[in-house]
């Protein structure tokens, strides 16, 4: 039981420790003083007010780590996460907004009509890549840079809402918009988002690991041809992995829109598919892991915002983020790895006891 | 678009060359018939206007160079995802070299920014066999944090630099025309004459033809021409058919006394420099390193590289029909208009063929359809001027579902060899 808790520790403690270590690296080369660069984040970064925008922040990027990570498990990679959850944010601003009814009819509504829209950005991948054999990865970068233009178009031209300087969508009332959790006093708050993250994360498991889906989904990613003789249509199994991913994704930019701007503007953060694909890397696409990873990678992020204040480049941040999407890849390896040769020893020991045993008996 | 399915076929066949030089010619009489068609239909006059085409060549370069790359990598059998990446890390390179050296030492510094990747990328694939794809996107983020990271430190303390630039490149490599045509070497430039007159076909002409040869910087003639020299070295020598094998089926090329690893490190190393070079060329164009100049840009090599089939002919067509239609969204709606109608056109066209030569129905409908839409969209459609920044990626996205059905990968893309399998 402990050698199987600290094997599934290993990787991503390897991982963080590399990342570390790389970022201390640079920050030395480049005439920077590491410890005290660490210190001052880790001062700042366990701050009550801290803590709990950490955990906030880390909802959109575990609902970007779950969706890569519903692709994954049918060996599909969704680069597209970033245009399904920006097309989906600009359709639940405006579905929030424009709803008459109270919040629990609003917020349900809001929630499918997001995660339609990000369905439906990942079709377009999902059928070109059953019905036409083209690699998903290509379409969904070409539906990445169209939902750019398209969310650009759409909120200049048809949902803007007042004029002048004014950029955003119309602004989401007390009835569409998340409330808080758990209030802390002082403006802070955990968000209403977060056990709508907490069921899916559990969703994620029970569907994958305890139903017959499941199993058919392992099946048809490990080996097409078995599944195929076996009655299992592939092709279904890629289209629907794609569209819950999509759809999964659409719920990343809510907590932003309906719990900080209260409408969709410019200040929608753009980079949370990358961090939440590290995150699902961290965590080995496991429901747990992933949310321990979004967890961390939110922790990084936010304790580097304090650098900028005392002289350091905030990149720090960013460029550990970086390492960590490499080094996790590497942490596990190592394990694998080591676990392989310890596997190795244990039989040359065998065998040798064996044959001294032998010799023994002679 | 044609050009696109017929392309690969053509070139897989070179023997019949005189054949195949006459098909070419038709198939761009074809294109340009229909060209003066649109312009007409749709009153563009930017469709075969000189600046038009000449900043659709620009456009071409850098994808086209970064896509052959790719095409190194992945017909050795390795998925390169972190193109962007390696594109990045030549801008910054090129913006570092060419602050020292001008020009020249620039596109030098992006290949060697390139190359810092692709042996990282090598590294972690071909010794480590991580996933190519994790390892590509990771390539990726860091990059560009790196870029960030670097330029704080190198770039912002300079004169004329910051966290987002490099210091100005002082001149730039030079520019040629081609001499008697379009006024290269001090010759005088009848072409432009010819297109500013406003003859019916010969003007048009006059423009696509003087767009194309003037003004070109010898950047762009280096990378223009790393397109058949690649499908020269790929196809017709000793190095290349070990690549492809590699590909393929590495056993076989190892049973045969090759080396897998040694031909994959090249391939990257090859891959991720004219990755580099790309992004030292776009370095050149805007005079120094500026974040975010790469755009996407490795992703649309990449997807031209898909989309050309693995082969150097549909490559080059791929990332010319990028770089035109990203040219034309750069102009007016007009010419953008013209466009679609173009290849709402070609589509029709295509799925009518494909409808008389019973190649099926269900190959015919989704470009018989996507035509109608096009053409009723270029025609009728009132259609926000800012849909034009999309053009690339939407004429893209259209002729990957028309064509998309003939795509066929290197057998062993993405597969790892084990070096315990390896003879060294």
């Amino acid at each position: 039981m402990i050698a199987r808790i600290l094997r599934t520790v290993a990787g991503p403690v390897i991982a963080i420790v590399l990342a570390l270590v790389v970022t201390a690296l640079f920050l030395t080369v480049s005439g920077y003083s590491a410890a005290s660069a660490f210190e001052v984040m880790w001062t700042y970064g366990t701050t009550p007010e801290s803590l709990a925008s950490t955990v906030n922040n880390a909802i959109p990027l575990y609902f970007a780590g779950i969706a890569a990570a519903f692709s994954l498990r049918m060996g599909l990679f969704n680069i597209g996460v970033d245009g399904q959850y920006r097309v989906a944010a600009l359709v639940g601003a405006v579905v929030a907004a424009s709803l008459p009814f109270p919040l629990w009819i609003t917020l349900p509504l809001t929630l499918l009509a997001s995660a339609a829209a990000g369905a439906a950005w990942a079709l377009v991948p999902a059928l070109l890549k059953v019905y036409r054999g083209v690699n998903e990865v290509i379409t969904s970068i070409l539906m990445n840079a169209i939902a750019t233009t398209v969310v650009a178009v759409l909120l200049a031209d048809v949902f803007r809402s007042g004029g002048g300087q004014n950029t955003g969508s119309a602004p989401i009332g007390e009835n569409g918009s998340m409330p808080a959790l758990i209030d802390l006093g002082g403006r802070v708050q955990i968000s209403g988002f977060l056990p709508i993250a907490v069921l899916l994360g559990i969703g994620f498991f029970l569907l994958h690991e305890r139903t017959v889906w499941g199993y058919t989904v392992t099946v048809a990613n490990l080996s097409p041809d078995a599944a195929e003789s076996a009655g299992i249509s592939v092709r279904r199994r890629i289209v629907t992995s794609l569209l819950a991913s999509g759809a999964i994704a659409g719920l990343v930019g809510l907590p932003h829109v309906l719990g900080t701007a209260h409408r969709l503007d410019g200040t929608l953060p753009t980079d949370l598919m990358f961090t939440g694909l590290a995150a699902a890397l961290l965590g080995r696409s496991h429901p747990i892991g992933t949310a321990l990873g979004a967890l961390v990678l939110a922790f990084v992020e936010r304790s580097a915002q304090v650098l900028g204040i005392v002289k350091l480049p905030t990149e720090v941040g960013t460029l550990f983020l970086a390492v960590v999407l490499l080094s996790s890849a590497l942490g596990y390896w190592v394990v694998e790895n080591g676990e392989r040769r310890v596997a190795l020893m244990a039989a040359i020991r065998r065998t040798r006891a064996g044959r001294a045993k032998e010799a023994s008996t002679r | 678009m044609t050009a696109v399915t017929t392309t690969p076929a053509a070139s897989a066949v070179p023997s019949s060359g005189r054949r195949r030089a006459r098909s070419v010619l038709s198939w761009v009489l074809l294109g340009f018939g229909l060209l003066l068609i649109a312009q007409w239909v749709c009153d563009a006059p930017g469709l075969s206007s000189s600046s038009t085409w000449g900043s659709a060549l620009r456009l071409t370069v850098p994808i086209a160079v970064v896509a052959v790359g790719a095409l190194y990598s992945e017909r050795a059998g390795v998925i390169n995802v972190g193109l962007e990446g390696m594109m990045i890390g030549g801008t910054w390179g090129a913006g570092l070299f060419g602050w020292f050296g001008g020009p020249w030492v620039a596109l030098i510094g992006g290949v060697v920014g390139g190359l810092v990747f692709g042996l990282l990328m090598a590294v972690l694939c071909l010794e480590l066999g991580l996933n190519q794809l994790v390892v590509g996107v990771a390539i990726n983020v860091l990059a560009a944090a790196l870029a960030r990271f670097l330029s704080d430190i190198v770039f912002s303390g300079l004169d004329g630099g910051s966290v987002a630039r490099s210091p100005r490149i002082e001149g730039n490599v030079p520019r040629v025309s081609l001499p008697f045509l379009s006024g290269g070497f001090g010759t005088p430039d009848p072409l432009r004459d010819l297109e500013a007159t406003g003859i019916p076909v010969l003007s048009p002409l006059a423009g696509i033809v003087g767009g194309l040869t003037r003004d070109v910087s010898l950047a762009a003639i280096i990378g223009l021409a790393l397109i058949p020299l690649t499908a020269f070295v790929l196809w017709r020598t000793r190095f290349g058919l070990r690549m492809r094998a590699s590909g393929e089926e590495p056993a076989a090329l190892q049973a045969l006394g090759g080396h897998v690893h040694r031909t994959r490190y090249l391939a990257v190393l090859v891959g991720s420099g004219m990755a580099g070079f790309a992004g030292g060329y776009l370095v050149l164009i805007s005079q120094g390193y500026v974040e975010n100049q790469v755009a996407g840009r490795g992703f649309i090599g990449l997807a031209t590289l898909i989309f050309g089939n693995w082969m150097p002919g549909g490559v080059f067509a791929g990332s010319a029909l990028f770089g035109f239609s990203d040219a034309v969204g750069l102009g007016r709606p007009e010419t953008f208009r013209g466009m679609l109608f173009v290849l709402g056109a070609v589509f029709v066209v295509l799925g009518a063929v494909r409808l008389r030569r019973r190649l099926g129905v269900r190959s015919a409908v989704p470009s018989l359809i996507l035509g109608a839409v096009l053409l009723v969209a270029a025609l009728v459609l009132p259609l926000p001027s800012a849909l034009a920044t999309a053009a690339p990626y939407l004429v893209t996205l259209a002729v990957l579902v028309v064509a998309g059905t003939r795509m066929r990968p290197p057998r062993a893309l993405g597969r790892f060899f084990p070096r315990q399998n390896s003879s060294r």
